[in-house]
């Protein structure tokens, strides 16, 4: 997986080596703040509870870690995996950090660190389906397969479903909604997705690949280019690496089933 | 009685312990009753509270249902006002999970407008809607289940099709557009949804939920088995329906399955929703209670029933123990009130308590020891040492036991066992101190007599003389006499004790002794003075004699025996001797008892004759003739009285073998005429021819005793003359044999007599035993002649013999044995005949002189005064010994003392030897005594020589004998000795004198009290006699009799009580004559 990953961040540089913005780092500390790029429904990651409004996350963690680290304060911006590369490249945020994906689309836009999380892909259906028992039952005809726009799950799912219909909501909502009111039967998601719905909702049900279906490695993104600032945070994740502050959060957030080893 | 409490006791437990058990079952029953009773009550309790949660459910989900599908018709009224398009209805969509698509349909029954692309264009079949109408009605109408997703795949759900995976159901609202034109919007409505919001209420194990049409057809069930559309028949809520729109109840299936049922309809649309719970998993908290519960309970009970048989084990243990306790208590109480006296002190030794023994020993009361400590008792008659012993054993051991000596109340200080314990507490320190006390003082005092009594014992058995011995059982010696011991060759008693007979005695002995011992083992019975032979270490037969006793314990049982052995060896002599003596006793008595009758008549015929003659001589006129005859019987019968008394004298000296031989030389011939002429006379005056015959050589001369063959001759002749009445007697000897110088001769007298009976010859030698009693009295005589002649014959070497023929005559004969005389050694002369001194008789002499006579009879002194008076002598006469010492000392020394020997208050001889000490003292020359006596014995004379008498004179007195004797004594001049005496030996004499009459002055009663006393004691061998004796000694002290009395003391020493009694009664009796 390390392989993989170191890979396609090797193809991210070729593909565009002097592309880069420089100052990141210099700004940050210049203005004494690092802005952070979040998706605030990721539960585990970088979730905003509806209720209090305060974030909560692996990736909540980090950055205020990376903050002390750098000595300047966080600031957090609401993004998506929609709206991801528009709100990186378009400079909205110094870093984007709620474990995103690495994907080959992703990785010609943006300059990934390396993983530190990667995930397998999971289906969720409501406890009433009677059709959808086993993961083999999801790629059947009749079976509706909904899928968030933008995600790394649509172009997967598009190459993989044979026989299943896939559905490709234009929101995460959206793909929830479908499922719950019988238009589709699964929807497919990450391991940190997952458990949110398994503990916000009483009629998800997930559904476990029965072996490895397809594991994409999670890190950060950052605009390509600035490698001072990319060094810089490459730094401060094997900090976090070596002295355990990133395994502490990834327990803290009982996301060890997801943790990368190296 | 104990066993009789202890089954009561037993009995009693056996009560309690049942009715324990029985109380327990009630109570456990009753719990388990309780129990039972209320988890009953909790169990109706349980189904009614299921039945109300299921129809709260009901009503829950029922509201729920009402105002989804209350929305769901605002949802289509909107949609049909605004009619916006498909991209609208795909927004009334939004959060509205329990609808699938919306779609309005347009003419013929086709979808105008979904919010599902795929639906338009399907044709929709609104016929089995309810309510159903055939006119268009402003209400929410509702279809039957269909199997699919959306209208577009949707076909209604038969009973005979397979269960749909995924449904829906078609709702239509008919809305007015305006007063004629009506449209119908309809809605796929998502069954998951209701599902799934139901099976989150009731959990499939739990029970299920139904939704059905108004109809009773069933549309939703959270159990998959239940097919959609069915009508059940066995379904109890659309009978139920028919009265009440809402209601519950219990109810089993087809397949036996309990439920608890609650329904409800919908208050707006036609539903009915159907809660059935599982009446087993509705029960199973309660039944999980209910097992807990009892578990509970039954924990509780076993926890408290086990709680209660502890508690009831306790309380019997307790009781028991209480019980054991009481029991050691009282036991302790009385032991504590025992006989010895107790004492319990802290552990400083600091009394707590005493017994009333204690006081009854120590004569402490209770209240004075209380408090005090142990140490009051003590004594200073301990060293430091010993309570340093009593401390270290109490320290060792924790106990002491021992003597020790105690100091009582009154001062005294007494021996005591004492036994101290300590006793320890739980903590192990000790806590107490336990003593009792046993005075033992008397227990010492036995033992200290009983080791005395040992001492005294084993002293006794190793000192006496006789064998003595104890064994046991089996015949092994315990003890024995230190005699045994050493004739059985051991050097100590104490080897031969657990020896047997086997291991000390020769075999045959031993087995003698095991069979004595076993009959007296047998029988019990001493085996007394059993007399056995024995060799002594020198080989010697000696004789014992033993008595053996059977010793018992208290049962009487025989357990051992002891013996007493004595040497009789000795006493066996004596006992021979005096068997003997006592025989030869009697034989002497009886013989004297003739005697005395023969001596009677004997002395009667010439007593006869001196008597008669004598008062002849007396009457007047009688001629001088007729005096003279007369005075010569008088002579004769005195003569024969004299020869008497010799022959008894005679016999009594041969007897007493006291007789000297006098050997000279003689002439048998000689001898035989002189006896023929002695008996001439009386031969001539009997008519009798006496005659005499020597036929051997007549001049041979013999040595020999010539005086007793006269004797024996005379005798002989006397007798023949004697029993011969006519005839005559032959007087024959004869040398018969001659060896070398020695001959044997023989004399006989033969005569023509009586003879002699031949069975009476025996007879003939003895004393006092004439041939027939008769005889005597005719023919007078002693009958001592013939005895006298054997005895004689034998004493010279000779024999006598007879032989008589009965009325023919007799001959005696006598051999002797005598030694030839050397012819030519010349003529010996011949003793005195009887008539030569009867011829001097009458010759008188003068003699010059002072007599002193001491004679106690009255008739001696007179005739001896009258014959020395006729002699020309001066008499004094004096009555006894004392008399004359005092006589001879003071007054007048005579020329010459004759001493009668036999005399009261001082006796001859001690007279004499009065005398003869006065003489010494004095240094005076020696004054002749000359023994006066009738006691004709030898023994007599030297007697009376040893007391320093002279010479002897017989009673009664012959004149001549007294005319030959005192020429011998006064032929010298008296007159040439001073006649006073120097002061000194006169003034110890004076001390003899008062010695003399000191025995005067023996307080005689006061002897003879004492000697009844002592007798008394004496005959009951009584210790007490020794003391007394003393007294007896005190008395008699520097008397005459003191000499005596101390002989008797030794003997009394020696434990001769026996004899002592004797030789006192002799003294007491010579003492009485005395007085």
């Amino acid at each position: 997986m390390k392989c993989r990953a170191s890979l396609l961040f090797l193809i991210a540089l070729l593909a565009y080596p002097a592309q880069a913005r420089s100052g990141h780092l210099e700004k940050v500390l210049a203005t004494g703040e690092v802005r952070v790029c979040i998706w605030p429904d990721y539960y585990g990651i970088s979730f905003r509870n509806p209720q209090t409004r305060q974030l909560n996350g692996i990736d909540i963690d980090m950055a205020h870690a990376l903050a002390r680290d750098l000595g300047v304060r966080v600031r957090f911006v609401d993004s998506s995996f929609a709206s991801l590369i528009e709100d990186v490249t378009g400079d909205h945020c110094d870093i984007a950090m709620f474990a995103i994906g690495v994907t080959a689309y992703r990785s010609e836009r943006l300059r990934f660190t390396q993983p530190y999380l990667a995930s397998d892909i999971y289906a969720v259906t409501t406890r009433s389906n009677r059709r959808i028992r086993t993961w083999d039952d999801i790629d059947q005809a009749g079976v509706v397969v909904a899928v968030a726009k933008g995600t790394l799950h649509e172009p997967v799912m598009r190459e993989k479903l044979k026989q299943a219909t896939l559905l490709v909501t234009a929101t995460t909502q959206g793909r929830e909604q479908e499922v719950e009111s019988g238009r589709a039967d699964v929807f497919m998601t990450d391991f940190p997705f997952s458990r949110r719905m398994l503990e916000t909702t009483d009629w998800a049900r997930l559904v476990v690949p029965a072996k490895t279906y397809y594991v994409t490695p999670y890190a950060y993104a950052m605009q390509k280019g600035d490698d001072l600032w990319y060094a810089r945070v490459e730094r401060f994740l094997r900090e976090v690496k070596r002295d355990g502050r990133l395994l502490a959060a990834i327990k803290r957030h009982k996301l060890d089933p997801i943790a990368v080893s190296d | 009685m104990q066993g009789r409490q202890l089954a009561a006791r037993m009995q009693g437990n056996r009560g309690r312990r049942t009715a324990f058990v029985l109380i327990v079952l009630l109570v456990a029953l009753g719990a388990f009753a309780a129990t039972a009773y209320v988890m009953w009550r909790w169990r109706a309790k349980t189904i009614d509270h299921q039945l109300a949660t299921a129809a709260l459910t009901a009503r829950a989900l029922e509201d729920h249902l009402t105002q989804t599908f209350n929305v769901i018709e605002r949802t289509l009224l909107n949609v049909a006002e605004e009619d916006r398009g498909t991209a609208d209805l795909s927004f009334a969509l939004r959060q509205a999970p329990y609808l699938r698509s919306i779609a309005i349909t347009g003419k013929g029954g086709t979808v105008a407008t979904s919010s599902t692309a795929r639906n338009v264009g399907v044709r929709l079949m609104l016929t089995d809607f309810l309510p159903q109408t055939a006119e268009p009605v402003e209400v929410l109408r509702v279809g039957s289940l269909h199997a699919g997703r959306d209208f577009y795949d949707g076909r209604l759900s038969h009973l005979a099709s397979p269960n749909p995976t995924i449904s829906f159901i078609p709702v239509a609202r008919d809305v007015r557009l305006d007063r004629s034109t009506w449209t119908t919007v309809v809605a796929s409505v998502n069954t998951d949804y209701f599902l799934n919001f139901y099976s989150h209420h009731i959990p499939a194990d739990e029970g299920l939920v139904q939704l059905l049409r108004y109809d009773g057809r069933l549309l939703l069930s959270t159990d998959e088995a239940e097919r959609p559309g069915m009508l059940n028949s066995s379904d109890g809520v659309p009978a139920r329906m028919a009265e009440n729109e809402a209601g519950r109840f219990e109810e089993s299936t087809e397949n036996g399955r309990a439920l608890l049922t609650a329904y409800r309809a919908s208050r707006a649309y036609p539903f009915v929703l159907v809660v059935r719970l599982d009446k087993e998993r509705a029960l199973a908290l309660w039944r999980e209670d209910s097992a807990n519960a009892f578990a509970i309970v039954g924990a509780i009970l076993l926890a408290a029933l086990a709680l209660a048989s502890l508690y009831f084990v306790r309380s019997e243990r307790l009781t028991r123990d209480q019980a054991r306790d009481q029991a050691r208590l009282r036991v302790a109480a009385t032991a504590f009130e025992s006989q010895a006296g107790m004492v319990v002190t802290n552990a400083r030794a600091v009394i707590l308590q005493v017994n009333k023994a204690f006081t009854a020993i120590t004569g402490y009361a209770a209240e004075e020891a209380v408090g005090q400590h142990m140490g009051f008792l003590q004594s200073d008659r301990h060293d430091t040492a010993f309570y340093a012993t009593v401390r270290a054993a109490m320290e060792d051991t924790g106990t002491y036991a021992g003597e020790i000596l105690i100091r009582h109340r009154d001062g005294t200080t007494h021996p005591h066992f004492l036994g101290l314990t300590a006793v320890t507490g739980d903590n192990g320190r000790i806590s107490h101190f336990v003593g009792s006390l046993i005075d033992i003082t008397e227990r010492k005092q036995a033992e200290e007599e009983v080791r005395e009594l040992n001492r005294d014992f084993v002293s006794f058995l190793e000192n006496t003389t006789d064998f003595i011995y104890f064994k046991d059982g089996n015949g092994c010696f315990r003890f024995c006499s230190q005699a045994l011991a050493l004739i059985t060759g051991h050097a100590s008693w104490r080897e031969i004790v657990g020896k047997r007979d086997l291991d000390v005695f020769p075999q045959d002995t031993a087995q003698a002794h095991y069979d004595d011992e076993l009959q007296i083992f047998g029988t019990g019975r001493p085996l007394l003075n059993k007399i056995e032979a024995y060799q002594d270490a020198e080989g010697n037969r000696r004789w014992i004699s033993t008595s053996r006793w059977p010793l018992s314990d208290h049962e009487g049982k025989v357990t051992g025996l002891f013996g007493i052995s004595r040497d009789i060896t000795q006493s066996m002599a004596y006992e021979r001797e005096l068997q003997q003596a006592r025989i030869s006793a009697e034989a002497a008595n009886i013989a004297k008892s003739r005697f005395l009758a023969s001596m009677s008549h004997e002395i009667r015929t010439p007593m006869n004759g001196i008597l008669g003659m004598a008062q002849m001589f007396l009457i007047p006129g009688t001629t001088a003739e007729e005096r003279e005859n007369y005075a010569r019987t008088i002579l004769t019968s005195g003569q024969t009285l004299l020869r008497l008394l010799n022959d008894i004298l005679d016999l009594s000296k041969i007897e007493a073998g006291k007789i000297a031989l006098d050997h000279a030389a003689f002439a048998p011939a000689q001898l035989m005429q002189e006896i023929q002429a002695l008996f001439a006379g009386p031969a001539r005056d009997r008519s009798l021819e006496l005659s005499c015959h020597w036929r051997t050589a007549p001049g041979q001369h013999y040595h020999s005793d010539a005086h007793r063959l006269r004797q024996m001759l005379s005798n002989l002749v006397d007798n023949a003359l004697k029993f011969t009445a006519q005839g005559s007697v032959r007087i024959e000897g004869s040398e018969v044999e001659r060896q070398g110088d020695s001959a044997l001769l023989e004399f006989s007298v033969s005569d023509t007599g009586i003879g002699i009976p031949e069975e009476k010859i025996e007879l003939l030698f003895k004393p006092f035993s004439q041939a027939d009693n008769s005889t005597t009295r005719e023919f007078g005589g002693t009958g001592l002649g013939l005895s006298i002649v054997k005895r004689l014959a034998k004493l010279i070497g000779g024999e006598v013999g007879v032989d008589s023929t009965a009325g023919k005559g007799s001959r005696f004969w006598f051999r002797i044995r005598a030694d030839l005389v050397a012819a030519g050694a010349g003529s010996v002369a011949v003793a005195d005949v009887p008539h030569a001194r009867l011829a001097t008789a009458t010759a008188s002499s003068h003699w010059r002189g002072h007599v002193l006579v001491v004679e106690d009879d009255v008739v001696n002194r007179r005739v001896i005064k009258a014959m020395l008076t006729r002699l020309g002598l001066r008499v004094s006469l004096k009555e006894n010994g004392a008399e004359a010492v005092r006589f001879v000392i003071t007054d007048e020394r005579p020329d010459l003392v004759l001493m009668d020997l036999s005399m009261p208050v001082l006796d001859g001889c001690d007279a004499t030897r009065e005398i003869r000490r006065w003489e010494a003292a004095a240094r005076l020359p020696r004054l002749p005594i000359i023994a006066f006596t009738a006691g004709a014995f030898d023994a007599d004379r030297a007697n009376s020589i040893a007391a320093g008498m002279d010479d002897f004179l017989t009673k009664p007195v012959d004149l001549d004998a007294l005319n030959s004797l005192l020429p011998r004594w006064l032929c010298r001049t008296p007159e040439t000795l001073p006649s006073t005496l120097t002061d000194a030996p006169r003034l110890e004499h004076q001390e003899r004198l008062e010695r003399l009459e000191r025995l005067e002055r023996l307080d005689t009663r006061q002897f003879a009290l004492l000697v009844e006393d002592l007798v008394g004691l004496l005959d009951k061998h009584s210790f007490d006699a020794i003391a007394r004796f003393k007294d007896l000694r005190l008395i008699a002290a520097g008397t005459a009799i003191a000499d005596d009395i101390d002989a008797i003391a030794r003997l009394l020493d020696e434990f001769r009580f026996d004899t002592a009694r004797e030789r006192l009664l002799a003294l007491a009796s010579t003492q009485r004559e005395k007085t």
